[in-house]
């Protein structure tokens, strides 16, 4: 997986970085267009089916919290290394190809070593599917 | 569960409040004498949205007494955007689980678990969606999504910042500046977009 899948403005982004950095990743445009709204992401958010006990825990947990503060706590806490691949897969589908833009920034922007390199190229995979799973089916 | 008033948790305590109106199959069936993998196979087709657009119609005022931002003139609109969610997501998995990119799927998830200490904001994320997705609690956790995210001071990176072109990536003339929130993430710059976004 030596592949990122980038926006022409992010591809402006990684070619800035340094030759070593650069070294044995290889771009591919992506051109897909698709305007998401806040319509369409609250109709995915609320199509998530979660299975993994780890997250409807924290589901309840959440729904006990009585304050912004003690959410904000438990969802900065939460350890998702050991949650399935699907599950991760539905909640990445239920943030959205704009959400996960954001994202792919904010990692491209850090990015300093292969590591994080691997990272985004993961990311960018994802975002990847996502949108092409998305235009073909644009109503 | 269609008449039901919701005790919806808030940050600042709890209080019951209306639930809203999102045309998922199993929140469909509720109204229209039809179960939800029924309304789901239904929805595939123009003709099929059609036909629960108009028993949705016929039940309009039970509709509106459950949920009061009920609208009908934005119904099909609702009804045509769940279809395509529905139809993108199997897409969508189908492919990550096809035999010949499980192996690569497989490495990109291993790599995205992997860096949580360098970018919690992943994780962070992807737990506020754990809590807001589903029928049990989305229906109050995607109403507040904002909310979160900007409590979260994810807002920018959520999409919620308005222009098309306020999230696109940049080129940096100079390093980001550190310290652009919780998670340091760099206040996006505006540029001509080339990615999706979510309109204000």
């Amino acid at each position: 997986m030596n592949t990122l899948y980038l926006t022409q403005a992010e591809h402006k982004t990684f070619d800035a970085f340094s030759d070593a950095l650069k070294d044995g990743w290889e771009v591919e445009a992506e051109t897909a267009q698709y305007t998401d709204t806040r319509q369409k992401q609250l109709i995915r958010l609320s199509l998530v089916r979660l299975h993994d006990p780890k997250l409807v825990a924290l589901r309840e947990s959440v729904q006990k919290c009585s304050t912004k503060e003690e959410v904000i706590a438990l969802l900065q806490e939460k350890d998702l290394t050991d949650v399935g691949n699907d599950e991760l897969a539905e909640l990445f589908f239920a943030l959205g190809p704009a959400t996960l833009s954001g994202l792919i920034y904010a990692v491209l922007a850090q990015s300093s070593t292969d590591k994080d390199l691997e990272a985004l190229a993961a990311l960018t995979l994802i975002r990847h599917t996502m949108l092409s799973a998305l235009t073909a089916h644009a109503s | 569960m269609t008449n039901e008033s919701v005790e919806i948790p808030r940050f600042n305590g709890t209080e019951t409040l209306p639930e809203p109106f999102i045309p998922t199959p199993e929140k469909v069936s509720g109204y229209v004498d039809l179960r939800s993998d029924e309304v789901e196979a239904q929805m595939k087709s123009v003709e099929g949205r059609q036909g629960l657009y108009a028993q949705l119609m016929e039940r309009q005022e039970d509709i509106r007494r459950d949920h009061a931002d009920f609208a009908p003139e934005g119904l099909q609109g609702q009804l045509d955007d769940t279809a395509e969610a529905l139809a993108a997501h199997e897409t969508y998995l189908a492919e990550m689980n096809a035999p010949e990119k499980k192996g690569m799927f497989s490495r990109a998830w291993d790599s995205i678990k992997s860096f949580p200490r360098k970018h919690p904001v992943v994780t962070t994320l992807l737990a506020a969606a754990a809590v807001a997705g589903g029928i049990a609690a989305g229906f109050y956790m995607a109403g507040e999504w904002e909310l979160l995210m900007t409590s979260l001071g994810l807002d920018k990176i959520a999409g919620l910042a308005g222009a098309a072109g306020e999230l696109a990536p940049v080129t940096p003339e100079v390093p980001p500046l550190p310290g652009g929130g919780i998670y340091d993430v760099p206040p996006p710059m505006p540029t001509p977009g080339d990615f999706p976004h979510i309109p204000g």
